[in-house]
């Protein structure tokens, strides 16, 4: 009777240890989970505007958007950071937006830059941050990517 | 000509149309100390047979007078013969995206 009351209390002991572990896990990743559904950002890389760029203006532009999906049911801002050295890159929309309920933004990003720019792939991290009053900043950091060819020309 | 280029470059030249399968002799007349005219003497040029002919660093401020000249001793009757060159400018390192 003893050895069973021991199996019983060993079980018990195993299983509770398995839920305590468990749940310690599951908790944060829950919240995480959540604040994953809240703010959603995917991104569409830079691409040059012509695709074939002309070396006739000392500049060249090139566009990207993010695509931000907000989801909940409280008011909001959302703010957003382009993290540049003063390489000529503007947003059309102001750093911030404020809204209530879900909602899709897109947010269009132009890099003006000098065609002398050596050929190579460029990275240019984007922050996006939703606030929502009483819950956590829910924030994300993005790669907008941009490939500058090689360019040259011959004039005649 | 007036070379720009946002890297190293090569400066490719070819005939891709020469009527009777005339040759062409090229030779610097005068340069920009940015380039590098790859050969002493005049290039021979056939038909299409591509030729790098100079190279040069990136930037907007080279130029290059270049000199043409019939390069066989065919007999050619008087008239107009149509030649085409093609140039090209290639990068000299790395992927050309």
């Amino acid at each position: 009777m003893n050895t069973y009351k021991q199996k019983i209390y060993k079980y018990l002991l195993i299983i509770g240890s398995f839920l305590f572990f468990s749940f310690n896990g599951v908790g944060p990743a829950l919240a995480g989970n959540h604040q994953n559904a809240l703010l959603k950002v995917s991104v569409v890389n830079f691409r040059l505007v012509p695709l074939v760029p002309e070396v006739k203006n000392q500049h060249l532009t090139a566009k990207a958007e993010l695509y931000v999906e907000i989801n909940t049911t409280t008011d909001w801002t959302l703010q957003w950071d382009v993290h540049s050295k003063g390489d000529g890159i503007t947003c059309l929309l102001d750093h911030e937006l404020s809204g209530h309920g879900p909602h899709h933004q897109t947010i269009p990003i132009i890099w003006d830059f000098d065609w002398t720019m050596p050929p190579g792939d460029y990275e240019l991290p984007v922050t996006v941050t939703l606030l929502t009053p009483g819950q956590a900043r829910v924030g994300r950091t993005e790669a907008l990517n941009l490939a500058v060819p090689f360019l040259a020309k011959i004039t005649l | 000509m007036q070379i720009q280029a946002n890297a190293p470059w090569l400066l490719q030249v070819e005939l891709t149309k020469s009527e009777h399968g005339l040759a062409l002799l090229c030779e610097s007349l005068h340069k920009t100390a940015s380039i590098n005219f790859l050969s002493s003497s005049p290039v021979q040029l056939g038909p299409n047979q591509p030729v790098v002919l100079a190279q040069g660093e990136a930037g907007g401020e080279h130029s290059l007078t270049l000199d043409w000249q019939k390069a066989s001793m065919l007999a050619l009757r008087a008239g107009e013969y149509d030649l085409l060159l093609k140039f090209s400018l290639l990068p000299v390192r790395g992927k050309a995206f």
